[in-house]
């Protein structure tokens, strides 16, 4: 696994790199049973304190994103659900950040969506993506 | 104790190699001297005694005999001698204040070790003693030689066949730091013991608080200076003589010195412990 | 843990500590940050007693600094402890010699991490080397508790990258570290604690994830703040 993360100083690391792992799980850049960095490696690659990653870690076990099997590296979940779960959460807080962006210009419903499927086809392209929005 | 042993043999390393300069240096002008003088007499001898103009007895009346004594006042034994005393009352100071000079910073490591800081302070006065005894102790291995030296070159009419102990007794210089009876010799290292460590202690004021601590320090040696010679002052100002029977002086002197000693190293200790700064 | 409390120090007339009091607890990275001369490397000095204090007082692990307490605290100050003219392995040797807590097997380690020669001497090495030497003899040792004073500055970039990976590594976990600087940047992310000293006093200290969470804000940002006020 390649992590590249531009991580921002002024939100919490944990919470980013945690995000990090919803969106690579979410689309598949992570297979389900995948093996995870260890947290000392994920902290030297970053350069970042290893306490930091501990506790990312630890909150993506207690929310079933990962798995670690005794003193084995850490997996991404085989459950199908969470996965599906970590999408639709992802989608909502894309759309939620969407429509809070576009309230304030006062756009009716019916302009955004043709605006929409415009820039949805430009972005995409020819490339078939994982993680559509359903 | 180990760890005072281990820091003793770190500091006789430290030093050894420009010791042994030293002594190379002081004991090859000492050589050089003696040779030079042994042939000078010679050429004299013979420039007088040339075709029968004196007899060696008549030349013996006139002049000396050659013997040790003879090179005891020249200059070129009596100036190693002094570089080496010089050499060695320089390293006193130095021996501290290299660990702490320029761009050395050994002496953080020095304080930083798990060990007792007085340690530091006895393996440095040791080492320092140490030294000094061994210089002695090299020179009268060379003053073996010498004699020795002189009996090759020397025909035995002309020579002063004087015992070393008692060339080194009747010469001014060497009978201090080679004295004649066992009880002057601890007298006289006891005393050379107790400088030092008063000079360590001074030392370590300076080191504590720094421009202060100059003054400090030389008041601490002043005062131990005026203590010890107070016996003695304190006698000729109120009697004009000496009241007291030297063995009287004797204990009451050492009494005074031992003193002295101890509350050095206590100061040092606390010093050592509480005062000094990187 | 080390704790610092109410600590002052004057160099005659000069105040420079008036009252310094954090905590740097094990298993976290406590970073010290101020101008040069505001007196971070006198405040380690101070709690490794290489130069005493005008009040307050030290704990490490409760207990004042006593002779035993120099195996479980390590001080890697920002210049050489060994003499220039000897070898690696004199200073390995020395070491060994004085400290039980002395790791020969880790010292190996981080002397092949850091592509350097028992054999080279020590006033033949670069000043990034020297650095890294510095760093060795102090984690070589098993303490619980590693001091260093400006780790990063003035060295080559390459010997920078090295070192902060020692952050990141089992060299460090489970170990309490106090370090100093004056940029904070490089290290932002590499920090548990943040402690801000100004003129001989600390003027914030914080934990950066939290105040992240809670504010919205980077550690530059609450310097920024601190220091205006």
């Amino acid at each position: 696994m390649h992590v590249k993360l531009n991580i921002d100083n002024r939100s919490p690391v944990y919470l980013q790199l945690i995000e990090y792992f919803k969106e690579q799980i979410a689309s598949g850049k992570l297979a389900m049973g995948e093996e995870i960095p260890s947290r000392r490696e994920l902290a030297r690659t970053l350069n970042i304190n290893p306490n930091t990653v501990q506790r990312a870690y630890r909150e993506m076990e207690e929310m079933g994103l990962i798995y670690t099997d005794g003193n084995m590296p850490s997996k991404v979940t085989r459950d199908e659900t969470v996965i599906q779960k970590v999408r639709e959460e992802l989608v909502q807080d894309a759309l939620e950040h969407f429509v809070s962006t576009i309230k304030t210009l006062q756009i009716p419903l019916e302009d955004i969506y043709p605006l929409l499927e415009k820039t949805y086809r430009e972005k995409n392209g020819d490339k078939a993506d994982g993680g559509e929005a359903k | 104790m180990k760890n005072y042993l281990k820091l003793l043999n770190f500091e006789i390393n430290r030093f050894s190699k420009l010791y042994f300069l030293m002594l190379a240096i002081i004991f090859s002008v000492q050589l050089i001297s003696v040779f030079y003088h042994i042939f000078s007499y010679l050429a004299f001898v013979k420039m007088e005694t040339k075709g029968g103009r004196m007899t060696p007895e008549q030349f013996l009346a006139e002049h000396f005999p050659f013997g040790l004594s003879n090179v005891f006042y020249t200059r070129g034994f009596l100036i190693p001698i002094l570089i080496g005393v010089v050499g060695l009352i320089l390293y006193v100071f130095f021996i501290w204040y290299r660990d702490w000079m320029a761009r050395n910073t050994f002496i953080y490591r020095l304080l930083m070790l798990p060990t007792s800081r007085m340690n530091i302070f006895y393996a440095k006065l040791s080492a320092i003693m140490l030294f000094v005894l061994t210089t002695v102790g090299i020179q009268l291995i060379f003053l073996v030689l010498y004699k020795k030296i002189i009996e090759w070159f020397i025909p035995v009419v002309y020579r002063d066949d004087l015992s070393i102990t008692m060339a080194v007794v009747t010469s001014p210089y060497l009978n201090t730091i080679v004295p004649a009876h066992l009880s002057s010799f601890f007298v006289a290292y006891g005393l050379g013991l107790a400088a030092v460590i008063v000079v360590f202690t001074a030392i370590l004021f300076e080191r504590s608080f720094q421009l202060v601590g100059i003054l400090y320090g030389l008041l601490y040696a002043v005062f131990s200076f005026v203590l010890f010679s107070l016996p003695l002052v304190v006698q000729l100002l109120m009697f004009e003589t000496l009241y007291l029977y030297a063995d009287e002086m004797f204990i009451l002197m050492t009494a005074i010195v031992i003193g002295i000693i101890v509350v050095s190293l206590l100061t040092s200790r606390y010093l050592l412990n509480h005062k000094v700064s990187v | 843990m080390i704790e610092v409390k109410n600590v002052k120090k004057s160099y005659g007339r000069k105040a420079v500590l008036r009252d310094i009091s954090f905590t740097a607890k094990k298993g976290e990275i406590t970073c010290l940050i101020g101008v040069n001369g505001v007196g971070k490397t006198t405040i380690l000095n101070a709690i490794m007693g290489l130069t005493p204090i005008d009040g307050g007082e030290i704990l490490i692990d409760g207990k004042k600094l006593t002779k035993e307490t120099y195996e479980k605290v390590a001080y890697i100050p920002d210049s050489i402890t060994m003499l220039p003219s000897m070898r690696i392995k004199d200073a390995f040797a020395f070491m060994n010699d004085f400290y039980t807590s002395w790791n020969e097997k880790r010292a190996n380690e981080l002397l092949t991490f850091f592509k350097l020669n028992l054999e080279d001497k020590i006033n033949s090495l670069s000043k990034g080397n020297k650095m890294k030497v510095n760093l060795l003899l102090g984690l070589a040792l098993d303490a619980d508790f590693i001091l260093m004073d400006e780790p990063f500055s003035g060295i080559d970039v390459f010997s920078r990258e090295q070192i902060t990976k020692v952050f990141t590594s089992h060299l460090i976990e489970d170990r309490g570290v106090i370090i100093t600087t004056h940029d904070i940047q490089e290290i932002e992310h590499l920090i548990d604690q943040a402690v801000i000293l100004d003129n001989g006093i600390i003027l914030k200290s914080f934990y950066p994830e939290k105040i992240r969470e809670e504010e919205g804000k980077s550690i530059i940002d609450v310097l920024r703040e601190v220091i205006d006020r």
